[in-house]
């Protein structure tokens, strides 16, 4: 049995922490903060493959930023929000992989993820309707990320290993 | 110095003058279609020579700036359709969403109407009538979220028409639209100086309060999958 599906079984509810998304406010504009150790430790297991564990990581930042009210995403000034968001998150894919394997890539990436992954918006939110509306969109995707892809995978996982022995 | 960075002020009225000469060398009288009689039934019609509104350029939010606007450009005339805004502008989107919210707008009201009493102003005063937010131009219930996102005036739409109206995509501002042209301009600045002042003590209360962190959390309790949503305290 992995080190991941050994550590789920033995947290006991409610220990298991899927994920955390805060929102503020700021001088700057709205900053969200997506936060996941579960998730990190999944894709870092031995469960899934590199590319699959790559996949995992950018659908679950996907989710966290597309669950935005859309009028934080909306572009400024013909600017998408959502390109720029994206050329960062890229950039710091970018930066994270340099000189690295393909393994370390992951790990960086899911370790950003353990920590916390920060962007700001720089537009100001209506509150806190705006902010409360983000959490329970983004809670419901990442309900049904963890349902459509972790829950699934970890379950085949404890089977298959039951199973070899 | 202040957390307002500018302000801007548009009054809506009534000038005397010459048809073929404007009041004023440099502003230009927009004609606009909220005083025109036929939107809002009038009490009192404008019949003076030049009618519609005035817009000032941004300008520092002192007295000493404010005040010599409103002295020179204020209207002779106006109704119970004519309305005086104020915009204002700041440094920090902390400020400017903490000025989103309900709380700030009953705050005001409340200010806005002691002030009002303090003046003696006669109850059928139309600063009263304006506090109650049924004025279609100015209504106590607005929705901020969707005010936010507006680029571009459009005739009908009337999600703007609020008493504060979140103009960031427009303009970059805070519009109040809850003061009417008042009957002289003594009262414009008095009311306009009472509004920048209740801002900066309102942010300076209430900005950081509003600006805590908001969280949810998705977790796994006895087999089944549950979040919580945590909001600041103050968040009524």
């Amino acid at each position: 049995m992995s080190e991941f599906v050994v550590s789920l079984m033995q947290k006991t509810p409610p220990d298991i922490e899927i994920c955390e998304l805060t929102a503020t406010v700021t001088d700057t504009g709205v900053e969200i903060t997506a936060r996941s150790p579960l998730i990190a430790d999944f894709v870092a297991s031995k469960n899934v493959g590199a590319h699959k564990g790559e996949e995992y990581v950018s659908n679950f930042r996907g989710l966290v930023f597309y669950s935005l009210p859309s009028r934080l995403g909306i572009d400024i000034n013909g600017h998408s929000i959502f390109s720029d968001m994206f050329y960062n998150a890229r950039n710091i894919d970018r930066g994270d992989v340099r000189g690295g394997t393909e393994p370390n890539m992951i790990w960086i990436r899911t370790k950003g993820l353990a920590d916390g992954v920060k962007l700001v918006f720089p537009q100001p939110a209506h509150i806190p309707a705006d902010l409360i509306e983000y959490l329970n969109r983004s809670m419901e995707k990442a309900r049904i990320f963890y349902m459509k892809n972790i829950r699934k995978t970890t379950i085949k996982a404890t089977l298959t290993e039951k199973i070899n022995g | 110095m202040g957390k307002i960075n500018l302000v801007g002020l548009e009054v809506e009225g009534g000038w005397d003058g010459s048809p073929c000469k404007r009041p004023f060398a440099t502003t230009k009288i927009i004609p606009d279609h909220s005083i025109d009689g036929r939107t809002l039934i009038s009490d009192n019609p404008l019949t003076c020579t030049h009618i519609g509104e005035i817009v000032s350029l941004p300008m520092p939010a002192l007295r000493a700036a404010t005040d010599p606007w409103i002295d020179t450009h204020w209207p002779q005339h106006a109704n119970n359709t004519c309305g005086f805004h104020i915009h204002t502008s700041y440094a920090s989107m902390k400020d400017y969403a903490a000025l989103t919210t309900k709380h700030f707008l009953t705050k005001l009201v409340e200010v806005i109407i002691e002030k009002g009493k303090t003046l003696n102003l006669p109850t059928t005063h139309y600063l009263f009538k304006r506090m109650v937010g049924n004025n279609p131009f100015t209504m106590y219930n607005f929705d901020a979220s969707n005010q936010l996102r507006i680029k571009q005036k459009s005739v009908g739409d009337r999600l703007r028409y609020g008493m504060i109206n979140c103009s960031w995509g427009l303009h970059g501002t805070i519009e109040f639209r809850g003061y009417p042209t008042f009957e002289t301009p003594a009262l414009a600045k008095e009311f306009t100086n009472l509004y920048l002042d209740f801002i900066e003590d309102y942010l300076e209360e209430f900005s950081d309060k509003f600006a805590k962190v908001y969280s949810a959390t998705l977790y796994i309790e006895c087999g089944e999958l549950r979040f919580t949503l945590r909001t600041p305290k103050e968040v009524v």
